[in-house]
């Protein structure tokens, strides 16, 4: 798995400069939290890498063409169930009876087809997390992708993407340090 | 329950609107005095019983359900298939616009008489509601589509989601509102033109055809009879769509 290595990528928002000559080189194959404070441009960095902007300077480079994104807002079909929105990103590639697995191992296969705009914030969060893992991605960004579960639950969810995420890239953002050592990360702080 | 809680019912109000309604019909009827002029309620209710005997008037009803339900249906896929490839091309989406435009302003008399002119009787009442119908279904697909959700759509061209799976999963939840009260519109406004064409059109076995009789004959009880049998069949028609267009999407929802 290619490192991901971006050197001295800068991007601004009208006057707001978000991202100054920022270079960083992500390992390959491995697990990396991104830290700092809110506004120094975490979010923009996972959207720079997976191409939904275009920096204003710099290059990035290594980034593997199959990418998932649990983004900061679950965008999920609410109108459809968990299983529909695990269908969404892998068509028929997965059996209804795998989907059904990993909805299990996030406590939320009871269910399957309740519509996904009748769950609780929680569930959500987790079926946004399913629909990434489930797309079988070679890199998987995570923005803040344990926020609003509940302690009992966080530890699960995190045990459910190392579980799935070994041997790959993972960026995650988060402001969570007990989070990041659950994940046995190399933290990077972008200050 | 208490009289004043029992007036508050919505449903309560508008029975009593429609027998205060009724009640002016009736007193209205009674100053003119003339059943030429003006049929009673009571009248009216007793033609519109005499009038379902009637050898003909099944036929006639079934020829203009079939011809306005066929415009409608043509106008609804039309509408949807036009809507979503202007929704995907502003190319096709200005190529139409000025097609849009002439059918939402265009009095539809004019193209009733134009119909006239250019084809004979039998293909009119299609065409018409076809006319009435497919901006109405067209402009509410676009505009639903125009309202998906950016986010979403980010999320499907990073997950590389195919156009059938995104048509399913974020189109038509889109469209699902707009396309909903679209059709209910769209029905009502295709029976109105429909029938209007009927008359103008003098269409042999149509229930315009039947207005038109009325109105030769002065015979107020069978005009106003046929109109509460068009208002009947276009409100059966328009939930009776809204019905299998809510379990489709029922259906799409539960894949």
């Amino acid at each position: 798995m290619n490192d991901i290595v971006l050197n001295g990528v800068s991007k601004s928002f009208g006057e707001k400069r978000v991202l100054e000559r920022f270079s960083h080189t992500f390992p390959g194959g491995k697990i990396t939290v991104i830290g700092g404070a809110s506004g120094r441009g975490k979010t923009t960095l996972l959207n720079l890498i997976a191409g939904l902007m275009k920096p204003d300077g710099g290059e990035i480079g290594g980034v593997p063409e199959k990418i998932a994104f649990v983004f900061q807002e679950d965008r999920l079909c609410e109108e459809f169930g968990a299983l529909g929105n695990l269908r969404l990103v892998c068509g028929r590639t997965k059996t209804k009876e795998e989907l059904l697995s990993h909805l299990r191992e996030l406590s939320l296969a009871d269910e399957p087809k309740k519509k996904v705009g009748e769950f609780s914030g929680g569930m959500k969060r987790r079926v946004a997390i399913a629909r990434a893992i489930c797309f079988d991605a070679d890199c998987v960004l995570l923005d803040e992708p344990f926020k609003g579960l509940d302690e009992a639950l966080k530890k699960d969810v995190m045990d459910y993407v190392l579980r799935h995420t070994a041997g790959k890239t993972v960026l995650c953002v988060t402001h969570d340090p007990a989070e990041a050592e659950y994940l046995g990360a190399e933290i990077v702080r972008i200050d | 329950m208490t009289f004043i809680s029992f007036l508050n019912n919505t449903k309560v109000r508008k029975t009593l609107s429609v027998l205060l309604a009724l009640a002016v019909w009736q007193i209205a009827a009674a100053a003119v005095g003339s059943d030429m002029l003006l049929a009673s309620p009571v009248r009216v209710l007793a033609r519109l019983a005499s009038l379902f005997r009637e050898p003909g008037f099944f036929s006639s009803v079934l020829f203009s359900f079939l011809r306005i339900t066929a415009g409608f249906l043509l106008a609804f896929f039309m509408g949807i298939v036009l809507g979503f490839a202007a929704g995907k091309s502003g190319a096709i989406e200005t190529i139409l616009w000025p097609w849009v435009v002439t059918g939402k302003t265009v009095p539809i008399a004019s193209f009733i008489i134009l119909c006239l002119i250019w084809m004979d009787h039998s293909g009119l009442t299609v065409l018409i509601s076809f006319l009435i119908a497919f901006p109405v279904i067209y402009t509410n697909v676009l505009q639903g589509l125009k309202s998906t959700d950016e986010k979403k759509k980010e999320l499907a061209a990073l997950y590389r989601v195919p156009w059938t799976r995104r048509l399913l999963y974020i189109d038509l939840p889109a469209i699902k509102p707009y396309l909903l009260s679209a059709s209910s519109v769209a029905v009502g406004m295709a029976w109105k033109a429909g029938v209007a064409a009927e008359v103008i059109g003098m269409v042999d076995g149509s229930i315009g055809d039947m207005l038109y009789q009325a109105k030769v004959y002065f015979q107020n009880a069978d005009l106003l009879a046929w109109t509460v049998v068009i208002i009947l069949v276009s409100v059966l028609s328009e939930k009776l769509f809204a019905l299998l267009l809510k379990l489709f999407f029922r259906g799409v929802e539960k894949l």
